[in-house]
């Protein structure tokens, strides 16, 4: 008999209450940290690499709706990141800066395209699903290399204007960082309340058991579709940030390495938590800064320790953190 | 009295054989309605046949007088037609509660609600506790579907079936691989549970058939060779040569 | 309509399609055995390719037997230490295992032999064009491709006739009965895991000459050769064997015709099938 998926798992009615208690202090705590560092330190190129970290951490909670949550596996995640990065970027370019005005103009194009190829993939499973997400990257990225007179080809978008809330342009640096911490707030809200609602409880009981969940009347393949959607959705919103940030947009963000390292930095966070990935992200952009500086060997290292992660610790940093915690209530008790 | 199952003529072949033939049979309200067989005999391609698992080549099911012929699942469950199934499935990583409150919340509509809290819907836990103490799990409500022993896996199965409000149950042999005891334990659960719904049951177990079942029909190489009370049933010389032997109705 | 050039890319198909099954039948065998996806297959094959150019000049053309033989062994090493451990928990981790394995022998390629493209030429004796239907055509491919469908034919005619075949037939049906039978599941599956890693990495030092070899070829083989699989029902060999001849022929077809597009085409073609017949165009394949 197969092991289950590691994931969100229930606890008893007491620990449950304790922990939530104790869950919406530290949420609180890491919140007005994040929002506190460019009062903590004057380290720009810190507060410029936590950005880009942070920014991957949406990401990777988007694909921790599907992976963590619902067990699908996409190999092709880079698609709703790239996707939104270069059509924030044109809109930005072409059209306006203002911040909310180009998110939501990304978010219509990713919504299509993502509406079109969720109703082909969603029909399948397992490794079609997967080879078939990789495929629709690599169709994205084609077509962000090929279409040179709208995407730029190779060298991608060059020079997106500074974003803008109301008018006002923000600074890059600091101003941005606190744009970037702000979204990752309320989107992870938003996905902690939809990860509780019924819909995110049925995505779990699908992860778990498609065939029973089918059979108690849920309609597996619309809710897959939906959350192939709002993954897309979310992942745009880590484009739309990131080609802001980058003052730009390339294919190489398309390629399957990305799909790869964003896998690989929600299943060394932790799925199924969501802030699992967001810890996974900010350790997986630390690292490689430090890495790719030190020796040559970053990708055969990287796939090493996210070979390791799968073999010894499934659950990822996120299943360690819960590990100490369940040794700390028991002795509570 | 009212029909609650109707299966009229059911065919389905798979290649070269016909699993299923000219298959019949009604549940009568609040009924439990007992189909046996040898392995093979087709029980379980008319079970798929009338849940939606599988398409019939031809024939009528017919649900408190309405078709509900070759509908999907999950249409035929909002409909009244739930079932269980032979190899126990249930949601393994969740708790025994959330495996029943699942199935609550997909009867009440609410499968697709993003935005309410599923742990603060206290109608759902209310119905969902409920079901637990006619199944008598309310106590191993926070154990884990991978914790619980054989026994109350099936029980577990069910309280889920039980959850969606059918207006038939389909229990795909409940009993297997249980003890006397667990046994006796699921034969009373079902005859407790026919005021809220008919029964379908499929089983190997004789002695707990004879004794709960108000209807028996048999099959044997996808057709049906007797159909009757347990009583006439059990009488029925061709039904003991396919494959009862001598069997005595319940004490 | 030019009849030359949808013959020439009609060919390259044919000679692309060979290697294809060669390298998705070892896959798909894998698959059915032991329901292992092994997203890694296709840098076994970039090995195969790289331990073939690194032996060309020391010990000529016999790279091609030796170089599978290097492979072989690190895939059973491979096998032994992230798959074996692993395969009672759900199939995505195997999926994702082989996904980071992949990702971790591509980036060894890279620091180890660089990230240009080799052109390799074919030996003396079969350098040179023929003349088919009056395109010129390289007979080194002709060559190759037969011999791929040769050794092709070998492994079905010994999954069809020995006796070893019939325990893989066995398996592949049931596995557990297998077992209860007495068959020896867990040496078999290592044999065809390794047999599976030796002819993809022979493909990938045969084909060095025709498709040339770099880094990133073990991504473009993977996703053809999986299509294939999937398209022929998933763990179904003759399936395999059309779906690899599907895909390239498509390939080849459609990107004679729109270059870059040719992923573009495959994938609405894939998804086309697997849409109307999720288990394969046979309808014979395990569920995706």
């Amino acid at each position: 008999m197969a092991e289950s998926l590691k994931g969100a798992r229930p606890e008893s009615a007491p620990a449950t209450i304790l922990r939530l208690t104790a869950a919406r202090w530290i949420f609180v705590l890491c919140a007005t940290l994040a929002l506190a560092i460019p009062i903590l330190t004057t380290n720009d190129f810190f507060i410029t690499v936590l950005t880009e970290a942070l920014i991957f951490g949406i990401w990777a909670m988007s694909l921790d709706l599907l992976v963590g949550y619902t067990g699908l596996v996409s190999f092709g995640h880079a698609a709703g990141f790239g996707l939104g990065a270069y059509a924030a970027g044109l809109f930005a370019q072409n059209i306006s800066a203002e911040f909310i005005l180009t998110l939501l103009a990304a978010q219509i194009i990713v919504i299509l395209v993502a509406f079109a190829t969720g109703f082909v993939v969603t029909r399948l499973s397992g490794i079609a699903f997967a080879i078939l997400t990789l495929c629709i990257c690599q169709v994205l990225f084609q077509i962000a290399v090929v279409w040179r007179s709208v995407t730029g080809g190779l060298d991608g978008l060059i020079g997106a204007p500074l974003p803008e809330i109301f008018g006002r342009a923000l600074e890059p640096g600091r101003e941005f960082y606190l744009l970037t911490v702000s979204t990752l707030i309320i989107v992870y809200l938003g996905l902690r309340r939809f990860v509780d609602s019924p819909f995110g409880r049925t995505l779990q009981a699908i992860r778990s058991n498609e065939d029973r969940a089918s059979a108690i009347g849920i309609n597996v393949r619309l809710h897959k579709w939906v959350v192939f959607i709002i993954s897309w959705m979310v992942a745009g919103i880590a484009g739309t940030l990131f080609v802001f940030l980058k003052a730009g947009a390339n294919p190489m963000s398309l390629y399957w390495l990305e799909s790869g390292n964003v896998l690989a930095m929600t299943i060394l966070g932790g799925m199924g938590t969501l802030y699992g990935p967001i810890i996974g992200a900010i350790v997986f952009v630390f690292l490689r800064d430090e890495m790719t500086t030190l020796f040559r060997a970053w990708q055969f290292t990287f796939g090493l320790v996210f070979v390791l992660v799968i073999l010894l610790l499934p659950s990822g940093l996120a299943g360690i953190v819960s590990r100490i915690r369940s040794q700390f209530w028991t002795s509570r008790y | 009295m009212d029909i609650s199952l109707l299966i009229q003529n059911l065919s389905k072949r798979f290649g070269a054989i016909e699993a299923a033939k000219g298959v019949t049979l009604e549940v009568g309200t609040g009924q439990i309605h007992a189909l046996i067989g040898p392995n093979g005999a087709g029980k379980t391609t008319v079970f798929n046949c009338v849940t939606g698992f599988l398409r019939p080549d031809s024939g009528k099911v017919l649900l408190n007088r309405k078709e509900v012929t070759s509908w999907p699942p999950h249409k035929l469950v909002k409909a009244g037609i739930v079932r269980t199934f032979q190899i126990t499935n249930i949601f393994s990583e969740q708790s025994v509660l959330e495996n029943v409150q699942l199935a609550v919340r997909s009867k009440l509509g609410k499968n697709l609600d993003m935005f309410g809290n599923a742990d603060k819907m206290s109608q759902v836990q209310r119905e969902a506790e409920e079901i637990l103490q006619i199944v008598d799990l309310l106590d191993r409500a926070h154990v884990l579907g991978e914790e619980l022993g054989h026994g109350d896996r099936r029980v577990l199965e069910v309280a889920i079936g039980l959850a969606l409000n059918p207006k038939i149950l389909l229990l795909d042999e409940p009993t297997a691989g249980m003890s006397r005891s667990e046994t006796e334990r699921i034969a009373e659960l079902v005859q407790r549970i026919t005021d809220r719904t008919s029964i379908l049951l499929v089983e190997h177990d004789m002695e707990m058939v004879l004794s709960i079942s108000h209807r028996i029909t048999v099959m044997t190489q996808g057709k049906v060779i007797a159909q009757g009370t347990p009583e006439q049933v059990s009488k029925n010389s061709r039904v003991q040569d396919a494959y009862l032997g001598e069997v005595e109705l319940g004490t | 309509m030019d009849w030359n050039f949808l013959f020439a890319n009609s060919l390259n198909g044919i000679i692309y399609g060979s290697f294809l099954t060669l390298i998705s039948l070892g896959l798909s065998l894998v698959f059915g055995l032991g329901r292992v996806v092994n997203f890694a297959h296709g840098v076994l094959y970039a090995l195969g390719g790289y331990f073939f150019i690194l032996f060309l000049p020391k010990i000529g053309w016999a790279a091609l037997i030796v170089a599978p033989l290097i492979v072989v062994p690190i895939a059973i090493a491979m096998e032994r230490l992230t798959i074996y451990p692993i395969r009672n928990r759900h199939e995505i981790y195997t999926l994702l295992v082989t996904f980071g394995l992949s990702f971790m022998i591509t980036g060894a390629i890279e620091y180890l032999w660089g990230t240009e493209t080799t052109l390799i030429r074919p030996p003396d004796l079969l350098d040179g064009t023929v003349s088919i239907f009056g395109n010129q055509f390289p007979i080194y491919r002709l060559f190759a491709a037969g011999l791929s469908l040769f050794v092709t034919g070998i492994v079905f005619g010994f999954i069809q006739f020995t006796s070893m075949g019939l325990r893989i037939r066995a398996i592949t049906d049931d596995g557990e009965m297998a077992e209860a039978l007495g068959i020896n599941t867990r040496f078999i599956l290592t044999v065809i895991f390794g047999a599976a890693a030796g002819f993809a990495a022979f493909a990938g030092g045969l084909g060095a000459p025709i498709f040339s070899v770099d880094p990133e070829m073990g991504l473009g083989i993977i996703i053809d050769s999986f299509l294939a699989v999937i398209l022929g029902g998933l763990g179904y060999l003759p399936g395999t064997a059309a779906g690899a001849f599907i895909v390239a022929l498509t390939k080849s077809i459609g990107g004679g015709y729109i270059a870059e597009w040719s992923i573009a085409v495959l994938f609405v073609v894939v998804a086309a099938v697997l849409v109307l017949r999720p288990r394969g165009v046979f309808n014979r394949g395990r569920i995706t």
